[in-house]
């Protein structure tokens, strides 16, 4: 099977996730009432061996940077399936009552609450749209639920991806980065599709390439 | 009538897709078409030329769209821009034409090339 794409499967799939992730920030600058700025999505083929490494690296948060990730997995009708994962930092999770404007600071369920809201908002709507441009059906989600919270970027990254715990050799590895202008607001969404699926997809994108 | 385009976006494909529905929509018109991959190509094509339409993206490497926009419009530099975006966020087409954008037009899978057409009509670019 191959795993690689070329680079027009590529250039195609950086525009599906490019639509995907205009989605996601329109839905998030509604529900913050801000404008957000939007990166370019980062897509690659990692391998497993090489996943923590390549999350440090392409992360917005630095190593030592304290963070809470939420987990959320996922699949479609065309066996496109695999794990999103939202990081927050420390210091925007202190600054949600002020992002929202509420004048009361978030107590910690409050807090968990709100994270878990953002990390549906974010992670349902990429997807949602990932999945209808490439299969046209709808995606299914597990609940987000909370992985880790207030470790080191560094830390959490090598347990989390550390090679045994992989059940896969390689992933297709998207990276999206939300920042709110003029608010201390940043958040990675990380969305990892499994090598099963890569294959499917690789077909998809060999039909939207053919109606160009 | 010879019509200048820049083509500016990140994608290649999409450059490839909006020069296809330009050579429909401008069907009795020879197209002249200049392509940039990101913000600082275009700047670099914006000093140097003229051109009758420039698109551009917003989200691109280097240097954003937006960006773009705020040092056309820091220098003064008149052109007609169309953000063709898949930034929908609800400010952002006002952003954009605060900052000079003739025009807004949201990316869609297929590209939906109504709301372009009319928007050539309305500054009579096409009849």
């Amino acid at each position: 099977m191959s795993i690689d794409l070329t680079e027009d499967q590529y250039e195609m799939l950086k525009e599906v996730v490019n639509l995907a992730m205009g989605q996601a920030g329109s839905d998030l600058a509604s529900i913050l009432n801000s404008f957000v700025d939007l990166s370019v999505p980062d897509i690659q083929i990692v391998k497993a061996e090489k996943l923590a490494e390549k999350v440090l690296q392409e992360s917005v948060f630095g190593e030592t940077e304290k963070v809470t990730l939420l987990r959320q997995t996922f699949y479609n009708a065309a066996f496109m399936e695999g794990e999103a994962i939202v990081i927050f930092n420390d210091e925007t999770r202190q600054r949600f009552s002020e992002i929202l404007g509420i004048s009361n600071q978030m107590n910690l369920v409050e807090e968990m609450d709100f994270m878990l809201e953002l990390s549906n908002l974010m992670v349902g709507a990429c997807l949602n749209s990932i999945s209808t441009q490439l299969f046209n059906k709808g995606m299914t989600f597990s609940p987000p639920e909370l992985l880790s919270e207030h470790k080191e970027l560094r830390i959490v990254a090598y347990e989390t991806f550390k090679r045994r715990n992989l059940k896969w050799d390689y992933t297709l590895l998207s990276k999206i980065t939300f920042n709110l202008r003029e608010k201390s607001f940043k958040s990675d969404l990380l969305i990892f599709i499994s090598e099963a699926a890569i294959k499917a997809i690789n077909k998809s994108l060999d039909k939207l390439l053919s109606e160009l | 009538m010879s019509i200048s385009i820049l083509l500016v976006d990140d994608s290649k494909i999409m450059r490839k897709v909006i020069a296809k529905e330009l050579s429909s929509i401008f069907n009795n018109h020879e197209l002249n078409i200049t392509e940039a991959g990101n913000g600082n190509e275009a700047l670099e094509c914006l000093y140097a030329s003229e051109y009758s339409l420039v698109f551009l993206d917003l989200t691109m490497p280097e240097k954003t769209g937006y960006e773009v926009l705020e040092t056309l419009q820091a220098k003064g530099i008149k052109a007609n821009v169309i953000v063709l975006t898949a930034d929908i966020q609800p400010q952002a087409e006002e952003v954009v034409k605060s900052l000079g954008a003739i025009g807004y037009i949201k990316k869609e899978r297929p590209l939906n090339i109504v709301p372009l057409t009319k928007l050539l009509k309305d500054r009579g670019m096409i009849k």
